[in-house]
């Protein structure tokens, strides 16, 4: 392929957040090349486990997310390329009644946001709906059923393909080393295959390096790799339609659209580190919650498990938007888990920002800025 | 024609994968990730080499060049019902 | 036990795969995306072919599972039947939708893809959720200084050679005995003969477990290795007691030898996935572990020893052998490039310099080559390299056949595809642990097995 060393944006990061913003640019005018240390989607845009919600526990990031959440809906139709949105709904079941008291209280206040509150079921109502839940000691669930599920790879490739449709040049196996500054602006980065050249802006989208290479140009971005785990079983026919979240525990499990059920737990690995390793600890653990959950879950084979990152920040909120300290450096990072769900209107706003500069109000909340001033935003449970 | 199928698990076949090579998946990740080769209950086992060696021949790449998606346990499958009847140290 | 509601009926011997074939039963499931037959290939449970549904539970391997009197056995992912299943008219209307399958694949536009999924939503998955009840639990602990993975002859050597010089020795074997390939291997072997005295390879794995078992080696069969990680010395495997049972397995060990063998070499030609086709171990354990006699011919798509040593085979058992074939991935010679059939493969379509004509066939049994078994060296941290004379990936690894510290790989899974090389590879890996582990008495046989091996180079045989 032939690679432009020029361009108006250099996007450090081929995953979805780097090729909706690139996508995002193209569609305004703008020239991108996108540099990719390994291939398309390999961090977490592969890893993760393709769950789409808008409910999240503060109005910032539940705004965010529901602005994603309408585009996602609509993503086969603005890419022209099947990327499935299912509305299979997220499950939250309760083994407190004061959790369930809260949920209530949030649900006014998504209320309030135009976001779909979604409902609370009883006991009696979950027996009915999800036969297949083992309920000893659950006192209600919450049903969130305007959330869904995507078909992560193929959301990756219609990035892909339309980013490649509107000139982006896209450059697999090159990897970003250092950003290059000139008299306090950013103007390029330079990469295992040379300097590339940025007229306008440099994006970092590149998940938990995004730190790294900001600290290449002294800039300092509190985002940590925390590994995460998943684990998926041999495909089922479809019955476990919402995502089923044990709050006791902070474990999952789903069926994809393939049919595997997907599961995943927190646990004390889940530490900050730049490995990919999996661990012996995690299947066990995500088998005992789930299996507890879903009983019938025991006789299904597991086949395989992976890990992958969180670039999770303090407030365990995104930073979005241009650093402070270099002019022309913007950054889309630190999504703390929630990368996926929300590129479709980080893409989309970041674009306006780097292109027609428009903050949109609801990224503006998300500044890279906000850690210095201590104005943290606040979530306080961090699942699918 | 009748089919030659390569994955035998996700139903891929060889005419499928010089399809996807042309298009431009010029990696075993982006070949798994579009055909699901690999990702079926066998994971790999009979269809990987034999697709490392097809993308060799239609790409002109070395075999010996080719990059290996990771092996992750299980190399077998287990019920998730024998996970959760394990013990665990700290417990 | 019934299959699909058909009473029929299965001897001690037989396992679920080797009753319903017995009975006329080829097919046991459709495949995922098309529909297409899927039936008994490999014979050992990996290739995933011949799941059924069992008294409610989903994705048991037929061969893997003993049969049982009153077993409810079921197809998967078909309709009335497995044999006649409406939804194989996906695999004619295959050439509608694009290469990209079920979802991505899709015609039309958005507008209809939405529909489309509430249909395509209905046909995802293999088997049904599950209704059975499993009896899982509790958990066996050894503690070891060494795991062997795989019990065939490289495994059992270095197991007997361990064992006698000492040290506590776990072994553990997927199949529900020792053995692995040679044991199905009871003609005579002339390398095995002259260099190590043993009238065949089924001989060499009998003298081999009986010295392991003598010096007090542990023997785990029916055991999966699923996970391995060197550095905490842990082997995670688990034990299969019946097709809704389990325990898990954990060995706690200083050193580990790699000796899982190898996966086959799938044929490559026109209906190559239909039931009939099967792997040489399938087949071999069919005819010695079931008591199974095929129907005549049986051809033989391979080259090379191993298809000249099942041919030998297939003829002492009083069954027509046709072939060695080539593939469509052969460059010359007579190639089967297509087979036909109904339930079962019935005829081939062989092609030899120009010529083109139909051949009856019973069965048709792969023997190509051999993809060495790499998951678990793969994860414990070796590098994979591509030997070309092998035409697969080995594991890198060190003159004493070392991929990490405390990590030895021997056998099939090293490249040693011969008898005398699987046997040699097993001992060399034995004797350098025991360098390692400070026993310094057994540097000389192994320098001198070294130098041995160095001459055979793997993936020569």
């Amino acid at each position: 392929m032939q690679a432009s060393k020029k361009s108006e944006y250099v996007v450090v990061g081929g995953g979805v957040v780097g090729l909706s913003i690139a996508y995002h640019l193209a569609k305004l005018g703008a020239s991108v090349t996108i540099v990719e240390k390994r291939y398309v989607g390999s961090g977490s845009s592969t890893r993760n486990a393709a769950n789409a919600r808008a409910h999240f526990f503060n109005r910032e990031a539940s705004l965010l997310a529901w602005e994603s959440l309408k585009r996602m809906r609509k993503l086969s139709r603005d890419l022209g390329y099947n990327t499935l949105f299912v509305r299979r709904g997220y499950l939250w079941l309760f083994y407190k009644e004061e959790h369930l008291e809260a949920m209530r209280r949030y649900m006014k206040t998504w209320k309030e946001l135009g976001i779909p509150e979604g409902k609370i079921l009883g006991v009696d109502e979950l027996a009915k709906r999800y036969p297949y839940l083992n309920l000893r000691g659950i006192v209600g669930g919450y049903l969130a059923d305007a959330n869904g599920r995507y078909h992560h790879d193929a959301v990756v490739r219609a990035y892909w393909i339309n980013c490649r449709r509107l000139g982006v040049s896209i450059l697999e196996y090159v990897e970003a080393r250092k950003v290059l500054v000139r008299s306090g602006r950013a103007v390029g980065v330079e990469t295992s295959t040379g300097a590339f050249e940025a007229e306008k802006a440099v994006v970092l989208a590149a998940g938990p390096w995004t730190r790294v290479l900001a600290e290449t140009v002294g800039v300092e971005l509190p985002i940590e790799p925390i590994r995460k785990e998943a684990m998926v079983t041999e495909p089922l026919k479809i019955t476990i339609k919402p995502l089923v979240i044990n709050t006791k525990v902070n474990a999952y499990a789903q069926q994809t659209l393939r049919g595997e059920v997907l599961l995943s737990s927190a646990t004390p690995l889940d530490v900050p580190t730049w490995s990919y390793q999996h661990t012996y600890q995690f299947p066990i653990r995500a088998a005992k919650a789930m299996v507890e959950t879903i009983p019938a879950l025991a006789t299904v084979n597991w086949l395989r498990q992976w890990a992958g990152h969180y670039a999770t920040t303090p407030d365990h909120n995104p930073v979005l938007g241009y650093v402070d300290e270099v002019e022309n450096l913007a950054v889309a990072s630190g999504f703390s888990g929630h990368g996926f769900m929300l590129a479709p209107a980080v893409g989309e706003f970041m674009a306006l920002l780097l292109e027609k500069g428009y903050l949109h109000p609801v990224m503006a909340p998300f500044d890279p800025g906000r850690f210095k001033e201590g104005r943290m935003i606040r979530e306080d449970l961090v699942i699918g | 024609m009748g089919k030659v199928i390569v994955c035998f698990c996700e139903d891929v076949t060889l005419d499928e994968i010089r399809k996807a090579i042309k298009e431009g998946y010029r990696d075993l990740e982006h070949l798994k990730r579009l055909l699901g080769i690999g990702t079926g209950p066998c994971q790999g086992k009979q269809c990987l080499i034999t697709v490392a060696r097809i993308l060799a021949e239609d790409t002109g790449i070395s075999v010996s060049e080719i990059r290996l998606p990771t092996f992750r346990p299980p190399a077998r499958p287990v019920p998730l019902g024998v996970l959760a009847g394990a013990g665990l140290e700290e417990e | 036990m019934t299959f699909d509601g058909k009473h029929l009926n299965a001897s001690e011997k037989d396992s679920v795969a080797s009753a319903l074939m017995k009975a006329g039963f080829y097919t046991f499931s459709r495949s995922l995306k098309y529909h297409r037959r899927r039936g008994y290939r490999c014979g050992r449970g990996y290739c995933r072919g011949c799941l059924v549904e069992i008294n409610g539970i989903p994705n048991v391997p037929a061969c893997m599972t003993k049969a049982e009197s009153g077993m409810k056995v079921r197809s998967q992912n078909a309709f009335p039947s497995a044999d006649l299943d409406f939804f194989a008219i996906l695999d004619k209307l295959s050439g509608l939708a694009s290469y990209k399958g079920l979802y991505e694949g899709l015609p039309g536009k958005w507008y209809v893809w939405p529909i489309a999924w509430r249909f395509v939503e209905r046909l995802v998955g293999l088997g049904r959720f599950p209704t059975g009840k499993g009896e899982y639990g509790g958990e066996e602990r050894y503690e070891a200084d060494v795991v062997v993975v795989g019990g065939g002859l490289s495994g059992l050597a270095a197991a007997a050679v361990l064992a006698e010089a000492g040290m506590n020795v776990v072994l553990v074997e997927s199949m529900d005995r020792v053995g692995g390939y040679a044991r199905l291997d009871p003609l005579e072997d002339t390398g095995l003969a002259e260099i190590h005295g043993y009238s065949s390879p089924l001989e060499a794995v009998k003298a081999l477990e009986r010295r392991a078992r003598d010096a007090g080696a542990t023997m785990l069969t029916s055991t999966d290795a699923y996970s391995i990680y060197p550095a905490e010395g842990i082997l995670g495997a688990y034990t299969r007691v019946s097709y809704n049972r389990g325990v898990h397995v954990v060995v706690r060990a200083k050193y580990f030898v790699l000796t899982p063998g190898s996966y086959e070499e799938p044929g490559l030609f026109e209906n190559n996935d239909m039931p009939g086709v099967m792997y040489e171990y399938g087949l071999r354990r069919l005819i010695l572990d079931h008591g199974f006699r095929p129907e005549e011919p049986v051809a033989i798509v391979g080259s090379g020893w191993r298809a000249a040593r099942l041919s030998s085979f297939i003829a002492s058992k009083g069954v027509v052998v046709e072939g060695p074939y080539g593939d469509i991935s052969s460059a010359s010679g007579s190639r089967i490039v297509a087979v036909y059939g109904g339930r079962k493969v019935g005829e081939a379509i062989v092609v030899s310099e120009g010529s083109r004509r139909r051949v009856r066939v019973g069965y048709v049994v792969v023997a190509k080559g051999l993809y060495p078994a790499v998951e678990l060296a793969a994860q414990a941290g070796a590098r994979l390299r591509f030997n070309p004379n092998l035409g697969a990936y080995i594991p890198e690894y060190s003159e004493d056949l070392r991929i990490l510290n405390n990590v030895f790989v021997a056998g099939s899974a090293a490249g040693y595809t011969s008898y005398t090389g699987r046997l040699d590879s097993g001992l060399l890996a034995a004797y350098s642990l025991l360098v390692v582990a400070g026993r310094s008495e057994y540097a000389g046989k192994a320098e001198t097995l070294a130098e041995k091996l160095r001459l055979r180079v793997a993936g020569n045989g």
